[in-house]
């Protein structure tokens, strides 16, 4: 309990030295932030006139109070290059990202858990090295390489899946949250959800395959772990089916290492989501964050960053606790 | 006591030969992955150096008669929309991913080495500071950081190395610290200390040896990310600039090309796929040689 207390408290401050490093790291750059802005403009007193809107004329530590300040009030600064704040960027584009972050997790944990069981289980045969091969595999392929090829397969050749997009073009959909499968089941629109799972699958795809691999892994040895303690013998030995010995009393004490990593991962699946949504031109952080990099739209690109450190420390806290939950000699303690 | 373990359940359904017989091809097996792993990295690393010898075409010479030719005999893998040799492309698009993941793994280790070992010896302040640091640096994940200082720096190979090297550094201070933290209690170095050496003595004599051999392996796990993580960079076009071949460059530039193209993106992500799965099969040889509690796995 003291060990959460004292992860809860330590939060904050990790949020804030994120939020400070971000920050330093793009100011202390050689480029300057107008460099986008005064190719356009010819004008020396234009240039200094929006360098004072933006406070760019300003010392470094005030920028850095204004900064912090703002942060504080769930203010990320305007767009240089459209003009929106970015916090209303974040909350159009951030959902389509966790979404295909969240499904992909999904993906990888289905395939990686029942590969790494089925691996474990059948050590040194074929099935185990045919398993262990395709999980280093899937984890040597890079995303932007495995997404293209799988829209080569499935949606050029075969044509099952689309190239890419997020719904059907005319397919009628309701925004509420942005978050497109929570706002087609709040409207009943079985139509557009499976429009939308649809779009989803082969993105979604792309980030699991090559995740599963690092899932397969850690299940396969967590199992190996676990399947030689005296509650799976005692287990088998007072007759009970082979196949609820595995997946009920095993697999269920040789996921808690599983679920740190799904932790660990989600940061790679957001960072992942961010290229794989470039081939899939999925309306997510990932294009507004290049876009923001190619045009140095500072505000921006600290903002996604700020945004994803954010919600990933925040996931880590969550696996944390929930690993707490599950693990009874942890909760005591 | 892993022996025990695993002969007490194995010996319900297999016969002591074929028992010992397993653990020899298992053996074998992680021997040979490890080695055709090795083979093959420098396999790459030749090619690419040797580029120039070994191809008769020019990598960024256009010769627009020639473009988009299927894979065929004069041109293995065919030529891109600029009728280059896309052979010859990847065999030069090695180099700055190479270059770029080689040198950030081995700043990244000297530099975590560095910082893990002062953490662990010194302890303290020093140590709570120094780790509060490297959390921070864990609290991006990884790629978001390369890709945030490459915003900041600009793009080009000098710059994706530092990006890639930031994001490396704090896996290897981690790692160095925990293992020069359970050296430090070791009786050798106590009686180093009982002596009278001082702590820069130590440090040189007995923790780095020591500390050596796991670091190497951890770089060879850090590499294969190091390559991903260069040819990401390029792929999004924050790496070289075009026409410079480099593989992430290549597949980014070809991935339009899929309906009547493909062996364009095709070929130089098969080049970075390949070369990530020797390190891996290398770095996964070495892992279990130095951890006897994994070699029976």
């Amino acid at each position: 309990m003291r060990y959460l207390i004292s992860r809860l408290l330590w939060l904050p401050v990790v949020l804030w030295a994120v939020a400070s490093l971000t920050f330093l790291v793009l100011r202390l750059t050689p480029g300057d932030p107008m460099g986008q802005v005064a190719n356009l403009i010819v004008d020396q007193a234009q240039i200094d006139r929006i360098r004072a809107e933006w406070g760019l004329d300003q010392p470094l530590w005030q920028q850095y109070l204004a900064f912090l300040g703002n942060l504080a009030t769930g203010s990320m600064g305007v767009s240089m290059a459209s003009g929106m704040p970015v916090s209303a960027l974040l909350a159009q584009k951030m959902p389509p990202t966790i979404e295909l972050a969240l499904v992909s997790m999904l993906i990888a944990t289905l395939i990686g858990v029942s590969a790494g069981v089925i691996s474990a289980t059948t050590r040194r045969r074929a099935v185990d090295f045919a398993a262990r091969g395709l999980a280093v595999l899937g984890l040597s392929i890079p995303w932007f390489w495995i997404a293209i090829m799988l829209i080569f397969i499935f949606a050029v050749q075969l044509r099952w899946f689309p190239v890419g997009g997020r719904i059907g073009v005319g397919v009628d959909y309701t925004t509420i949250t942005n978050f497109i499968f929570l706002d087609q089941l709040l409207t009943g629109n079985w139509a557009g959800l499976a429009s939308a799972l649809h779009h989803i699958a082969l993105p979604a795809l792309a980030i699991g395959l090559t995740t599963s691999g690092f899932v397969m892994r850690m299940t396969r040895s967590s199992m190996l772990e676990v399947l030689h303690r005296e509650y799976v013998r005692s287990a088998r030995s007072r007759g009970l089916p082979e196949h609820r010995v595995l997946w009920g009393h095993a697999l269920r004490n040789a996921m808690l290492p599983v679920i740190t990593l799904l932790g660990l991962q989600f940061g790679a699946l957001l960072g992942g989501a961010v290229i794989t949504e470039l081939v899939f031109s999925w309306p997510g952080m990932g294009r507004m964050l290049l876009d923001g990099i190619l045009r140095r739209d500072y505000a921006v690109v600290q903002g996604t960053v700020i945004f994803v450190a954010f919600f990933y420390v925040t996931a880590n806290l969550a696996v944390d606790i929930f690993y707490h939950f599950l693990d009874p000699r942890l909760r005591e303690s | 006591m892993a022996t025990v373990r695993r002969s007490r359940s194995d010996v319900e359904h297999t016969p002591a030969v074929t028992r010992q017989l397993q653990r020899w091809q298992a053996l074998a097996g992680q021997h040979l992955a490890a080695t055709v792993g090795g083979l093959f990295l420098l396999f790459v690393v030749l090619c690419s150096v040797a580029a120039p010898l070994l191809s008769p075409y020019d990598p960024i010479q256009i010769d627009i008669p020639q473009r988009l030719q299927a894979p065929s005999w004069p041109h293995l893998f065919g030529t891109d929309e600029f009728g280059r040799d896309l052979l010859t492309r990847v065999l030069y698009g090695g180099r700055p991913v190479l270059l770029t993941s080689f040198l950030s793994v081995l700043a990244a280790a000297v530099a975590g080495t560095a910082i893990g070992t002062l953490a662990g010896y010194l302890g303290g302040r020093v140590d709570n500071l120094l780790m509060r640091l490297i959390d921070v640096m864990l609290s991006f994940p990884a790629v978001l950081l390369a890709i945030l200082i490459v915003a900041a720096l600009g793009t080009g190979v000098p710059n994706a190395i530092i990006a890639v090297t930031f994001s490396l550094v704090p896996t290897f201070a981690r790692v160095a610290r925990a293992l020069a933290l359970s050296l430090t209690l070791e009786q050798f170095v106590v009686a180093s200390h009982a002596i009278g050496a001082s702590g820069p003595q130590i440090i040189w004599r007995h923790l780095l040896p020591n500390l050596l051999p796991p670091i190497i392996v951890q770089a060879t796990a850090m590499l294969a990310i190091a390559v991903a993580f260069a040819s990401a960079l390029s792929f999004l076009g924050l790496g070289v600039e075009p026409p410079t071949p480099d593989w992430g460059l290549m597949v980014s530039e070809g991935q339009r090309l899929i309906y009547d193209a493909l062996w364009v993106p095709f070929f130089p992500g098969l080049a970075i796929t390949l070369t990530v799965l020797a390190v891996n099969f290398l770095g996964d040889g070495l892992r279990d040689r130095l951890d006897p509690t994994l070699r029976n796995r």
